[in-house]
């Protein structure tokens, strides 16, 4: 592991949504309620690296991401961006970070103005970014991000809608390096395709992250995903990172139980898989009112009394593996015997 | 979709695997006959339990739809009634069987209209009927939902879609499905709108209900793990037609027909420094702007001379493997 400073330094980020209160609840004054979207999450990407938030929809992850960008305000924490904390900067100076640090949304049909050519649509940074260019220069710019990513520019003319789903995840992929930004949060990009196009994309991904020395912050659900892309994997819950480590850390030694649940779901395609017979059959809970204690203990098989009184916090095990469950080590010796 | 043979065997889990504009839904609605009829041109015969559903009248096969075959959706929340409480809408689905019963038995004239197609349906009336209808109906809702494992059937019955999770609203889908014991189940990418975890228990639910009636199930996915994990036999189609079949250990240790080798091997399966992803080129060609000959060929790296000009049939190749490619016979 390399010593510089990170890329992206996320300290105790914390972002709550209000939840609009009904008319009875005004009446009667209580006590406003939020959404702990993002809770409280620390940790860093790395130049050129892939840190993956993996977790289930309601785990907060989407929002992480938007916060990091600061396309959301962050209830509180800090952002440093290249040791600049941006979490509190004017809206103006922002703009002028906003060229290194892009976004690619899970479903390309909806990031795409139906009524824009693609030459507009992938253009758009370039003008939100008020930098002056003739068309021409537009042009040529345009052109080099389709071919870097796969697309011919004879179709910098056409509408989104004549190209399939793979093809419009290209465009935004284009969108977003046009100003060869150093940071790229990608919030499931491969959701919303095919098996055989999601190949295509990631392989894309990986090519254009070497080709342009990118950093990339892959938010998905998909732990094959992840483990095929990520350098670094964080897991989320319920608006928490309950465990931080390399691919292989994560992978191969889980040490939080809502991580070997989420490895244990994973369901590959060859003949020996079988369904993992489970005994936990509970939910997400709600980020509106999360449990006491550790948040995982509605579904965890080893809750003790203390997950139920303590929150435990984020502790480091081994050199580069962080997580956050007061019986870990326990959690992992009974795993090796099972 | 064109010439589509499938068999399913009784008590089995049939999978049909593909991506999506490959005709795979399309093949699922058109087993309970639920394509618009003015639109659609049938050939060919649906025989189930020996008799042929396209033969009979469209106002009559109402009698095979939940009996015979029952469908499950991708999305519970699209396919559940916002406002009305769980309780009320199984009963209403109930109701119609009930009604239904009376109607084969010729003890009951015509059935009214609004009481089935769903006229008027926000009207004060039909809400009370609603209601009426929970209270008639409720010890059978909750044994429903007892039976799909949803704990606590009593206040569950009295919530509203909303209140339910995406696993919780699927289970009802299920209960409602498997309400009239049919004996095929068409269960159309039940896991794609869940989450991964909530994914296997659904997979499992299905797995017993089938043990428990002896139902077979149709298990259309685009996800290969999915049926890797509980399928009997898998069906592979690629644009409207099926191009392997095989019982699901033979097709995993034995793929043949390319694409399915490509299916398999675009599924990441390490990490990207000491694996290399495969994929398949080009993308799955527009409904009805099918390449000539196998339209598979100009996806195919195996491709040769044949392969643009003729169709490859699908044909035995052993005793339980069926493959449409002119590298396997043909």
């Amino acid at each position: 592991m390399s010593t510089e400073a990170p890329l992206i330094q996320v300290v105790q980020l914390v972002k709550h949504f209000p939840v609009r209160a009904g008319i009875s609840a005004k009446l009667l004054h209580k006590k406003p309620l939020y959404v702990h979207a993002v809770d409280g999450v620390s940790f860093d990407v790395k130049s050129k690296e892939t840190f993956a938030v993996v977790g289930e929809s309601g785990s907060g992850k989407s929002t992480l991401g938007l916060t990091i960008l600061r396309l959301t305000k962050p209830t509180s924490g800090e952002i440093l961006f290249e040791r600049q904390p941006i979490s509190s900067l004017p809206e103006r100076q922002l703009r002028k970070l906003r060229k290194d640090m892009q976004i690619v949304f899970q479903d390309p049909s909806s990031s795409l103005d139906p009524r824009k050519r693609i030459i507009d649509s992938v253009a758009e940074p370039l003008r939100a970014g008020g930098e002056k260019k003739d068309r021409s220069e537009v042009k040529t710019n345009v052109a080099e991000a389709l071919r870097a990513v796969g697309l011919s520019e004879s179709q910098m003319n056409q509408l989104p809608h004549q190209f399939s789903g793979g093809q419009r995840q290209r465009i935004s992929i284009a969108r977003a390096i046009i100003q060869r930004p150093k940071f790229i949060v990608l919030d499931e990009p491969t959701s919303s395709l095919d098996a055989s196009v999601q190949s295509q994309i990631l392989l894309l991904l990986q090519q254009l992250q070497s080709e342009f020395k990118l950093s990339y912050l892959l938010i998905t659900h998909n732990m094959s995903v992840a483990r095929y892309m990520a350098d670094r994997i964080g897991v989320m819950y319920v608006g928490k990172l309950v465990e931080i480590g390399t691919n292989t850390d994560i992978i191969e030694k889980p040490l939080h139980p809502y991580t070997q649940l989420l490895l244990s779901s994973v369901l590959e395609p060859s003949a020996e898989t079988k369904l993992k017979h489970g005994e936990e059959e509970g939910e997400i809970p709600s980020p509106v009112k999360p449990p006491e204690g550790c948040r995982f203990n509605t579904r965890c098989p080893y809750a003790k009394e203390k997950c139920f009184t303590t929150d435990p916090e984020l502790r480091q095990l081994e050199r580069n593996h962080f997580v956050a469950c007061h019986f870990a080590e326990e959690v992992q010796s009974s795993r090796r015997n099972s | 979709m064109d010439e589509v043979d499938l068999e399913i065997e009784r008590s089995n889990i049939h999978a049909l695997v593909g991506e999506s504009g490959c005709g795979k839904s399309t093949l699922g609605l058109a087993l309970s006959r639920l394509l618009p009829e003015k639109r659609v041109q049938y050939t060919g015969r649906i025989v189930c339990n020996g008799t042929d559903l396209l033969s009979i009248k469209e106002k009559d096969i109402e009698k095979f739809r939940g009996t015979q075959i029952a469908t499950v959706f991708q999305e519970p929340m699209t396919s559940l009634n916002p406002v009305y409480r769980i309780g009320e809408q199984m009963a209403e689905a109930l109701g119609v069987k009930n009604h239904r019963d009376l109607l084969h038995n010729g003890t009951m004239p015509k059935p009214n209209p609004t009481h089935l197609m769903g006229v008027g349906d926000d009207s004060i009336l039909m809400r009370m009927r609603r209601k009426g209808l929970y209270h008639q109906f409720a010890d059978e809702v909750h044994e429903l939902l007892g039976k799909v494992k949803i704990p606590n059937p009593e206040r569950v019955a009295n919530m509203y879609p909303h209140e339910l999770s995406g696993g919780m609203k699927q289970r009802v889908m299920i209960a409602m499905a498997i309400a009239e014991k049919p004996s095929l189940l068409v269960a159309d990418e039940p896991t794609t709108a869940l989450d991964v975890t909530t994914q296997s228990r659904i997979l499992e639910l299905i797995g017993s209900l089938k043990n428990d009636y002896g139902m077979s199930v149709l298990l259309i996915a685009h996800d290969l793990g999915v049926v890797a994990a509980v399928a009997d036999k898998i069906s592979v189609m690629y644009a409207g037609k099926i191009v392997e079949e095989a019982p699901t250990k033979e097709l995993f240790n034995n793929p043949l027909h390319p694409y399915t080798v490509g299916l398999m091997g675009s599924f990441p399966k390490g990490r990207k420094d000491n694996s290399t992803l495969k994929t398949i080129p080009g993308v799955v060609p527009q409904l009805g702007r099918y390449p000539s000959g196998c339209r598979f060929h100009p996806r195919c790296e195996k491709a040769f001379g044949r392969c643009p000009n003729e169709i490859p049939r699908l044909i035995r190749i052993s005793d339980k493997h069926k493959v449409a490619c002119y590298l396997h016979g043909g």
